[in-house]
């Protein structure tokens, strides 16, 4: 027994110290990490951390301004208020919801078409193989917001999904020759691998070299392309919205945000109303940017910079 | 160490002559730009149950490709005629679906390289398992049945919850042996199972699959250019050449007395360490045909020291040579032809 718990004390530590390890090995990664996960938090806790509701109008800012429009940063409104009395603050946080909800879901939507599908390509070849490919690469052959703008035009006049759905929709459009792209060339090479002619030589069904060979080892390579599919996605929602294009009020939304304040006289008298949404794109797709970089050296380790220089 | 294992179900003898495999003029060939490349041409041998066959030849001389081809198991080639007769079937032309349920139960085949034979994100025991389920042998019994093999292979129980790379080459190769063999499959196509190893594993291994092969009376061809592992493992040998077998005998015949002069080249170009002249090592000038391409006459003649007119001008047939061993010898050469002999000096 005694013996059991020093195995048990000796593998915690051994998992802490390559943890610490990894950390400081990874010192961008962990940074990204630090401040995604910050931002996630902030989206799950809104209603704790947020000083009051995104769309309440608040009143009594001073003398001079009893509907609170425009009111500049102070102890009462952190990052100030809006045309409508709205608290910016409040608004951000809940903000990172509607960001967050759309990175995810047009990540996620993006991976499940596209993987299976670069799977079935790559494995079978042939016919389905060149038409897959041929869409693929007419898709990609579009510029990825332009393609965006008019999914969105297009899901949203339809009526289809009104609010999250236009963007991740449009994001996943754009997304899914890359997933595709990636998991098929990986495919192509697994394919002619010994242990999948083995595994035929013992009698495995596709159904089974697909699911159980193929599946596992090509998978991983896709795990890189994530982080920068998600802030594409937090990105494009950002261009839609600036466009008007995006996210409908009063759903708070920092892309919809900056739209709201956009002209050059509001920028110039009411700065905060553009910096602080800004800000939290900029450092929402910055700290997915290193952790997408760190991925990518980790799952193509030929792409990466120590290579280079060697 | 070959302490006998009861339990292991063994081939059962049989006493009939049909042979459990017969091929007949077989014909693979691999499209390419240039026109159809015939890896194998017009070749016949046959296996009895329990025999073990050598299949000896250098690289791209179709030895691989046969293998493969009696499997149907060719990456981008056809079987574009000929006759593959397994235990009474001409599995050359039956569906893939069948084919599929021969592989592993009646034809297994054992890989150059083991170590990507292991599917690398699975655990060892679920290529065991998966394999028993695949064919429906999920049961206790078949699965103590694979432990023991396992134990018989010196791969212990407690090692089957690891992934494929925390086995060394040698281990990896025993563990791709039981799995060839835990269905008791009829056949076994061994494809240099041993080149990837070296010598001392080689020679360890070489010694288990030996041992292997009389208790379980395996019926085994065994691929490779290694004269040496032929010698140790093998009852008779095939030598293969731009696609053809060019002689066929027992082992000892083709290392004492090979008819053919590109197995008597062979068998020269193997370094001799107790010759103690200071002979270079002998080798054979020139290369092996195009294969896209072949001459219509002999196709070693090109490199062959001996050749004649007649060599070039039609297809060579085969000349059975009177053996006392009662394993035929046969040979693809005029030399050996009682019409063409006196015109060789």
């Amino acid at each position: 027994m005694q013996t059991q718990e020093v195995n048990v004390i000796s593998r915690v530590r051994l998992m802490i110290g390559r943890v610490w390890d990894f950390i400081i090995h990874n010192k961008s990664f962990t940074f990204g990490m630090l401040i995604f996960i910050s931002i996630l938090f902030m989206a799950l806790f809104a209603e704790t951390l947020a000083p009051s509701h995104y769309a309440e109008r608040h009143k009594d800012c001073g003398e001079d301004n009893p509907y609170c429009r425009y009111d500049p940063p102070s102890a009462v409104h952190p990052f100030g208020t809006n045309l409508l009395g709205r608290d910016v603050l409040s608004r951000i946080i809940y903000g990172s919801r509607t960001t967050l909800l759309i990175a995810f879901s047009g990540t996620i939507l993006g991976l499940i078409i596209g993987v299976p599908l670069g799977i079935i390509s790559g494995y079978f070849g042939g016919r389905i193989d060149r038409l897959f490919t041929l869409i693929a690469d007419s898709i990609y052959s579009l510029p990825s917001l332009l393609l965006a703008i008019a999914l969105a035009i297009f899901f949203s006049s339809s009526g289809l999904l009104k609010i999250v759905a236009p963007v991740s929709f449009a994001t996943a459009v754009v997304y899914i020759p890359t997933y595709f792209r990636v998991i098929r060339s990986q495919v192509l090479q697994v394919k002619e691998e010994t242990f999948v002619l083995a595994a035929k030589a013992m009698g495995a069904g596709s159904l089974t070299i697909l699911l159980r060979y193929i599946t596992p080892n090509v998978i991983s390579s896709s795990i890189a392309i994530i982080p920068f599919n998600m802030t594409d996605a937090i990105l494009t929602n950002a261009g839609l919205a600036f466009l008007g294009l995006g996210i409908a009020p009063p759903t708070p939304d920092w892309g919809y945000d900056i739209f709201d304040a956009k002209d050059l006289a509001k920028i110039r008298l009411y700065p905060w109303l553009i910096i602080f949404p800004g800000f939290m794109i900029f450092l929402l797709s910055f700290a997915l940017s290193l952790i997408g970089d760190t991925l990518n050296d980790k799952f193509n380790p030929l792409l990466s910079k120590k290579f280079e220089t060697k | 160490m070959t302490s006998s294992t009861p339990s292991l179900v063994k081939n059962s003898k049989q006493s009939d002559n049909q042979p459990l495999l017969h091929v007949q003029d077989l014909i693979v060939e691999y499209p390419t730009s240039e026109g159809n490349l015939r890896a194998v041409d017009h070749v016949s041998l046959s296996l009895k149950n329990g025999e073990v066959l050598g299949l000896v030849g250098e690289s791209g001389c179709g030895k691989s490709t046969l293998g493969f081809a009696l499997l149907r198991l060719l990456k981008g080639g056809y079987i574009t005629d000929g006759k593959i007769i397994f235990d009474g079937k001409d599995i050359a032309k039956v569906s893939d679906e069948s084919m599929k349920n021969l592989r592993g139960t009646q034809i297994s085949m054992i890989f150059q390289a083991s170590q990507n034979a292991l599917n690398p994100l699975q655990k060892v025991s679920r290529h065991f398992k998966d394999t028993l389920k695949a064919h429906n042998r999920w049961n206790d019994e078949s699965w103590n049945n694979v432990l023991e093999l396992l134990n018989r292979l010196e791969i212990s129980d407690s090692r089957l919850a690891d992934y494929p790379f925390q086995f060394s080459g040698g281990m990896q190769q025993r563990i791709v042996i039981a799995l060839t063999l835990m269905l008791n499959p009829k056949l076994i196509v061994a494809d240099e199972p041993t080149t990837a190893l070296d010598v001392l594993v080689q020679a360890r291994l070489l010694q288990l699959l030996k041992d292997l092969i009389k208790e379980l009376n395996l019926t085994v061809i065994y691929i490779t250019h290694d004269l040496g592992v032929v010698a140790e493992i093998t009852k008779r040998v095939a030598i293969m050449y731009a696609g053809e077998i060019v002689e066929i005998a027992d082992t000892v015949t083709i290392f004492e007395n090979a008819a053919h002069p590109y197995t008597k080249a062979l068998i020269n170009a193997i370094p001799n360490v107790k010759d103690t002249s200071k002979k270079k090592l002998a080798f054979i000038p020139g290369f092996p045909p195009d294969l896209k391409n072949p001459p219509t006459g002999c196709r070693f003649a090109e490199r062959c020291p001996y050749t004649i007119e007649a060599c070039r001008k039609e297809r060579i047939n085969d000349v059975k040579i009177p053996s006392d061993t009662g394993i035929e010898h046969t040979v693809k050469c005029l030399m050996n032809d009682d019409k063409f002999k006196h015109q060789f000096t």
